[in-house]
């Protein structure tokens, strides 16, 4: 089977025209998409081999998306990168042949007709880079992308499993909005900070993504962070982490201290 | 990437004066073929001590290219004066920022520099790995994809019908500009687009959108840059030795830019009327 796409036409006509159309996603009727797709001109067929993955479908979508980040990586894993950052390519994708996939994902936001949700799933509604990780379909295979790590031969996506483990959306756009992070070094280096962390008995929140990030933000100042190996950022920051978690428990002691005498 | 003005040690940069009779600038270029992005960069350094711990190994050149659309960040570095690149262009789309630097690579201690300014007399300096000997020139480019033919203005906008609005819309914030017409405006739109008053409704329609664009150029760029409409544009105006920046300055307003890059509408409309009527008589 081939990948699709669908039109320029199309993206423009199923983006402008949603209040036309949202009837149709609040029924997931099937049938209608169908017939507007086989009109002429809808859908592109391109050269790109692609068979349809067994998505997860659990009803925790905390662990369907950090399983399906890895059911799509494996089966788009032969994208270019200036494919994966197209829009007809995800919204197609999302119309076309993942479109149980959409229905499955969306199931609570189309019951709450939550158009602005609906909107930023299956559309780039955020900016162009921003989007990639907003979208549920290319926000599956960016993280998968950004966090597979081929190094590790008998488990690959040990750092994607540790990174979905939970409030996947929200760290998926904090943690890929920094510039850094696009480069695959700094961003392993991090994530393996974060999994000796946590091996250490520290339970990861979204301040620990943050804090790294910031630290990373201020030192980028002063050197070129993109010539350092994964080792020398995960040094580096896990340095960093354990200084300033001591402040942070610190910080607490004083405010707590202060509250006790009713400053 | 933005380039820092201060650093907690001296830079060879051309807008410091840390270092006297000492220079840095990379020559810069870039071209396509078959598939790859060659980036050739030519250093030219004129400081002896800077130059001595390229030599030693202990500092190289580089350039550091970066594109934000496909999240691509990479740093290469030499000890050679030149140095060349190939990056396939399916890694890149959009601006691309490539800058050049010296840096350290490796610890640099009790660093001397007889060129050096007074000012660092008696401190002492040192480097860490990474950090920032020297800043040269940077440039910005853009990849258009090729798989549609950007550079004429009608491909960047497209029209469209909206089958709720009564009114004319634009929206900016994607690849192409889209003009959303109500459904009566736009079949008359869509069927007199080739009559002979095609120019006449391409103004009605196009000028009042390109205002409403340029009129949101002037309220900040960061957004928009990244999109294939504001490169092309970009590209239009820099072409004509105007800056697309300028919009809603003193100098370029909204409305007359929109003008430029249709090159004086209102004039071919007018006279497409002046025909009709002369037809008519």
């Amino acid at each position: 089977m081939k990948l699709k796409f669908i039109t320029d036409d199309t993206l423009v006509d199923l983006r402008g025209n949603y209040d036309s159309y949202k009837e149709h996603y609040y029924n997931t009727n099937h049938q209608w998409f169908d017939e507007y797709f086989r009109q002429e001109e809808r859908v592109i067929e391109s050269s790109i081999p692609f068979e349809i993955p067994t998505f997860n479908l659990s009803e925790d979508y905390a662990i369907s998306d950090r399983e399906n980040v890895k059911v799509i990586y494996d089966s788009l894993k032969h994208l270019t990168i200036t494919q994966a950052t197209q829009e007809r390519l995800w919204a197609g994708l999302a119309h076309l042949q993942l479109r149980d996939f959409t229905f499955y994902r969306l199931k609570k936001d189309i019951e709450g007709k939550n158009d602005k949700r609906i909107n930023t799933s299956i559309f780039f509604k955020n900016g162009n880079k921003r989007s990639l990780f907003v979208h549920i379909l290319a926000r599956l295979w960016w993280v998968g992308y950004m966090t597979y790590d081929e190094t590790n031969e008998t488990n690959p996506y040990w750092l994607t499993d540790f990174f979905c483990r939970k409030d996947f959306s929200a760290r998926a756009v904090v943690f890929f909005s920094s510039n850094f992070t696009s480069n695959r070094n700094i961003t392993k280096g991090i994530i393996r900070t974060l999994v000796k962390l946590e091996e250490s008995g520290v339970a990861i929140k979204r301040d620990h993504f943050v804090q790294a990030n910031k630290y990373l933000n201020v030192v980028g100042g002063a050197m070129i962070l993109d010539m350092l190996t994964t080792e020398e950022v995960e040094e580096m920051v896990g340095k960093h982490l354990a200084k300033s978690f001591d402040l942070i428990k610190s910080s607490n002691l004083i405010n707590t201290y202060v509250y006790k005498r009713g400053v | 990437m933005k380039i820092n003005t201060s650093y907690p040690y001296p830079v060879l940069y051309m807008n410091n004066e840390d270092y006297k009779k000492s220079s840095y600038h990379t020559n810069i270029s870039v071209n396509e073929s078959f598939g790859e992005l060659h980036i050739i960069a030519k250093f030219s350094l004129d400081n002896p001590g800077i130059k001595r711990l390229i030599e030693e190994a202990a500092a190289v050149f580089m350039i550091h290219v970066e594109c934000g659309q496909t999240s691509f960040r990479q740093a290469y570095e030499t000890s050679r004066e030149t140095l060349e690149v190939a990056i396939p262009t399916n890694a890149l789309r959009g601006k691309i920022a490539i800058h050049s630097f010296i840096i350290a690579k490796e610890a640099i201690t009790d660093y001397t520099n007889d060129r050096l300014s007074d000012w660092y007399t008696g401190i002492q300096i040192s480097f860490e790995k990474g950090n920032i000997l020297g800043i040269g020139d940077a440039i910005e480019t853009t990849l258009i994809d090729d798989n549609t033919e950007l550079l004429n203005l009608p491909s960047i906008i497209t029209v469209s019908k909206h089958q709720k609005n009564e009114f004319m819309d634009v929206e900016i914030q994607h690849d192409n500009i889209t003009i959303y017409l109500p459904e009566y405006e736009y079949n008359q739109y869509a069927m007199s687009a080739n009559s002979l008053l095609k120019n006449t409704i391409l103004s009605t329609v196009i000028v009042p959108a390109l205002v409403y664009v340029f009129s949101k150029i002037g309220t900040g760029t960061e957004d928009l840059e990244q999109y294939t409409w504001y490169q092309v544009m970009e590209k239009i105006f820099e072409e004509n030795n105007l800056r697309l920046e300028d919009v809603g300055s003193d100098t370029l307003s909204p409305l007359k830019a929109a003008q430029l890059v249709l090159r004086k509408p209102l004039k071919s409309s007018f006279e497409e009327i002046e025909k009709l009527d002369r037809k008519e008589v």
